[in-house]
């Protein structure tokens, strides 16, 4: 077994949401053979900065509301 | 397993024209100085195999990231590499191609089987795979050491070196895949998102808290002023804007104001703009007020009056002081004729004195005369007095004890008189001057008070006639305005007690503002209360568990990559493990470390490898490993790890590239000593630029040797390679 799925079976054995968690896993490869850890640090940043800008925008409002 | 029969290289690297190498003896040595084409030999197999997974960030090899894989100046810019192997069917024929400008790239695959059938393009990809079942990383652990990984490990940084352990041992993806993932920060940027999160609970908080307070103050001020607690409501508020209203168009009345349109408010709501009407409309009427404009113009009058009554009194008082005066001088000295008369008579009379001096002066004159002559003839000689005409005996005598005493005498006494009289001109001149004086401010006195006059007529709307007294008519003026300012002025105070009054308007207004700031508080509190059950609230509540499950997520891969990195590691350490100990042991042959194991635990910080070493004795032996210690270390790993593998490595040769790096004579020897061993088990390529190592491995090696010498590298020609 290659390394990608042992990793795969690691993740799969974690228990939850297996699925969400081997689709970001293959995202993470895909980074990762194109780009390399670059390209898996930026991915990871890029989705975690789609959440946040949403969460900010919406912090901005409550804070206006108070 | 497939052995590498024949190699050849064109335009790869530092290659230009195409070489060819064959591998047909054990061991195989590619020997001479550095930087003639003997790593790029190598580097050949690997691409011919590997294509771009050798090539850049995807090889975890760092100083593979700007590698090209074709020689600039190769003739027609393509690189072909052409590797065989002889396999249990047969020769196989791998080729790889690269043309054109693209210096990076993994070229095209043909597979040639031994039967003639060619495969190319993916086809050929996946044929190799099959055929040879081996990764890149799998080759590099167990079929080529490189002198990069080999360079790493002798270094005294335990990250460094950690990192070219894993290399060797093939884990570099994980290491990459756990870097990239550390990076990104996530858990820190979740972490964040939580922190400004309890911030604005925080503030929520703190913000009812001041809400109570306010509330808390609104409330007593309302009590303070006369509102009982029940009354502090929004149907109070409108009723109090209605009360307001009626006031304000009473008093529009009251000052004869009466077209006032009230906005009355029909819902609380509308309170707060009723309020600002009622202020601003309540100043207007006011300002507007016939009684208060009344005031104010009487005011003025009064002031004006007053001061022009003063000033016409001191001017009066003026011209009376100037005439009193004049007619106390004329009293006192006569008027300007009298003087005048006076004057001529003193003048006269000084004339009159200066002749009779002039006269006396000439008798004088001829008495000196008469005296200076008798002196010089006959002294007491009778004779006539020049003076008297009287005969005298003595006339010397007699002009000098008579005449010239009682003439001196006299004229002493004329000109006494002269001096009175001229006194007395100029006594009379200065009261002249005087009198000219105080006729003229007594004149001009006369002028301003009948300029005055004028202005008092003016100020009266009246003329001012030669029977009016203007004081009086002023005074009496001022009289009537006083009555009148003190019948506005009692109206005016009643009004103004309306506005400012106890329950005025503006009390009620004050009362009205202080219900409007208690609800706007109590619901700006509920309005922050509620805010949790906001849709807002929910969809930050969602990205919230968004943000955690995507931490989670990241976390369990680190996590799984970590553990599969170690379990990879350990498995590979312990299959390695006694030949890990053994060559190392024979390599090294350390005084102290007579045998040594290797461990990997995970660094919890990083979740990466880290390598430990224990010699026999249990203590690590890292602090007191040299640099050709740690040549021995790498090479004892690769070849621990290729023994391990055994027939399952379909590859049945090694590479190794520039192994006696930093290993000095008698290391070297049982380093050959080793090879000779691995050399029973494994065909085995060595590079190397050493010329010590050349000669033992020919000297001890008992395999037949091939030796391809680089004895030259041009930029045009490539490699000089010469077979020996």
């Amino acid at each position: 077994m290659g390394y990608k799925q042992r990793v795969a079976a690691e993740i799969q054995a974690s228990g939850r949401r297996p699925e969400d968690r081997l689709a970001l896993w293959e995202a993470i490869l895909r980074s990762f053979e194109s780009t390399g850890a670059e390209g898996v640090q930026d991915d990871l940043a890029k989705r975690m900065g789609h959440i946040r800008r949403r969460f900010d925008a919406l912090l901005v409002k409550l804070e206006d509301m108070l | 397993m497939f052995q590498l029969t024949r190699l050849t290289v064109k335009g790869f690297r530092g290659f230009t024209d195409q070489r060819e190498f064959t591998f047909d003896e054990p061991v195989v040595m590619l020997v001479g100085e550095n930087h003639r084409g003997k790593s790029s030999t190598l580097n050949a197999v690997e691409w011919c195999l590997f294509g771009d997974d050798c090539v850049g960030k995807k090889s975890g090899i760092r100083e593979r990231l700007d590698w090209e894989v074709a020689n600039r100046r190769a003739a027609d810019g393509g690189v072909v590499v052409e590797a065989e192997f002889s396999g249990p069917d047969g020769t196989y024929s791998v080729r790889r191609d690269l043309s054109g400008n693209r210096r990076r790239a993994g070229g095209s695959l043909t597979v040639v089987l031994p039967d003639g059938t060619s495969i190319q393009g993916e086809a050929a990809d996946g044929r190799l795979a099959a055929l040879f079942r081996t990764s890149f990383r799998d080759f590099i652990t167990t079929v080529y050491q490189h002198q990069e990984t080999v360079r790493a490990i002798l270094t005294n940084e335990a990250r460094e070196r950690n990192d070219a352990i894993d290399r060797l041992l093939g884990l570099s993806e994980y290491r990459g895949l756990l870097r990239g993932i550390r990076s990104a920060e996530v858990e820190k940027a979740q972490r964040s998102m939580e922190g400004a999160f309890e911030k604005l609970r925080i503030r929520a908080e703190q913000s009812i808290r001041t809400f109570d307070n306010l509330i808390r103050e609104e409330k007593a001020k309302a009590i303070d002023q006369g509102l009982r607690p029940e009354e502090i409501s929004e149907q109070e508020a409108l009723r109090l804007a209605r009360e307001i209203g009626e006031a304000i168009r009473s008093l529009a009345q009251d000052l004869e104001l009466p077209d006032l349109q009230v906005p009355w408010p029909q819902r609380y709501e509308e309170t707060e703009k009723f309020r600002e009407w009622a202020k601003n409309e309540t100043d207007g009427l006011w300002r507007r007020a016939p009684d208060v404009a009344r005031q104010e113009a009487l005011a003025k009058e009064q002031q004006q009056l007053g001061e022009l009554k003063g000033r016409y009194k001191a001017t009066k008082e003026r011209e009376a002081q100037a005439r009193l005066e004049l007619e106390a001088f004329v009293r006192q000295n006569g008027h300007a004729t009298a003087l005048a008369e006076r004057l001529q008579e003193q003048e006269r009379r000084v004339a009159e004195l200066d002749g009779r001096t002039r006269e006396i002066d000439k008798r004088v004159g001829l008495m000196r005369d008469a005296i200076d002559y008798l002196r010089t003839v006959t002294p007491g000689a009778a004779n006539r007095c020049p003076v008297c005409g009287s005969q005298v005996a003595d006339l010397l005598t007699h002009l000098q004890t008579e005449w010239e005493q009682a003439l001196s005498t006299e004229i002493e006494d004329l000109s006494k008189q002269r001096e009175n009289h001229v006194f007395q001109v100029d006594g009379i001149k200065s009261l002249r001057s005087q009198l000219e004086k105080l006729a003229k401010d007594a004149r001009d006195a006369g002028a301003e008070l009948a300029g005055w006059l004028g202005r008092v007529g003016g100020a009266l709307g009246r003329e001012i006639g030669k029977d009016d007294d203007p004081e009086n008519l002023m005074g009496a003026r001022l009289g009537q305005i006083d009555q009148e300012l003190q019948r506005v002025g009692q109206a005016i105070e009643r009004k103004r007690q309306a506005i400012s009054g106890s329950g005025g308007i503006y009390d009620q207004l004050a009362k009205l503002r202080t219900i409007d700031q208690f609800i706007r508080y109590e619901q700006k509190r509920r309005f922050v209360e509620r805010i949790w059950e906001s849709p807002e609230v929910a969809q930050l509540n969602d990205l919230r568990d968004e943000a955690a499950r995507l931490a989670e997520d990241v976390q369990v891969i680190r996590s799984a990559l970590s553990t599969v990195s170690r379990e990879e590691a350990q498995d590979k350490i312990q299959a390695a493990g006694e030949s890990l100990s053994e060559y190392f042991g024979r390599m090294a042959d350390h005084p102290a470390i007579p045998g040594l194991t290797m461990e990997v635990t995970e660094d919890t910080r990083s979740g990466l490898n880290s390598y430990a070493f224990r010699s026999t004795d249990g203590t690590d032996p890292t602090p007191i490993l040299s640099q050709g210690d740690f040549n021995c270390l790498a090479l004892s790993i690769f070849l621990g790890l290729a023994r391990a593998a055994g027939d399952a490595q379909p590859f049945a040769f090694l590479m190794l590239d520039d192994p006696a790096q930093s290993l000095g004579p008698a290391t070297k020897r049982r380093l050959v000593a080793v090879l000779e061993d691995v050399a029973a088990w494994r065909k085995v390529i060595i590079a190397t630029p050493d010329d010590e190592l050349r000669e033992l491995l020919m000297a001890n090696v008992t395999k037949s040797k091939a030796v391809y010498d680089f004895i030259d590298w041009t930029e045009h020609g490539g490699p000089k390679v010469v077979r020996t």
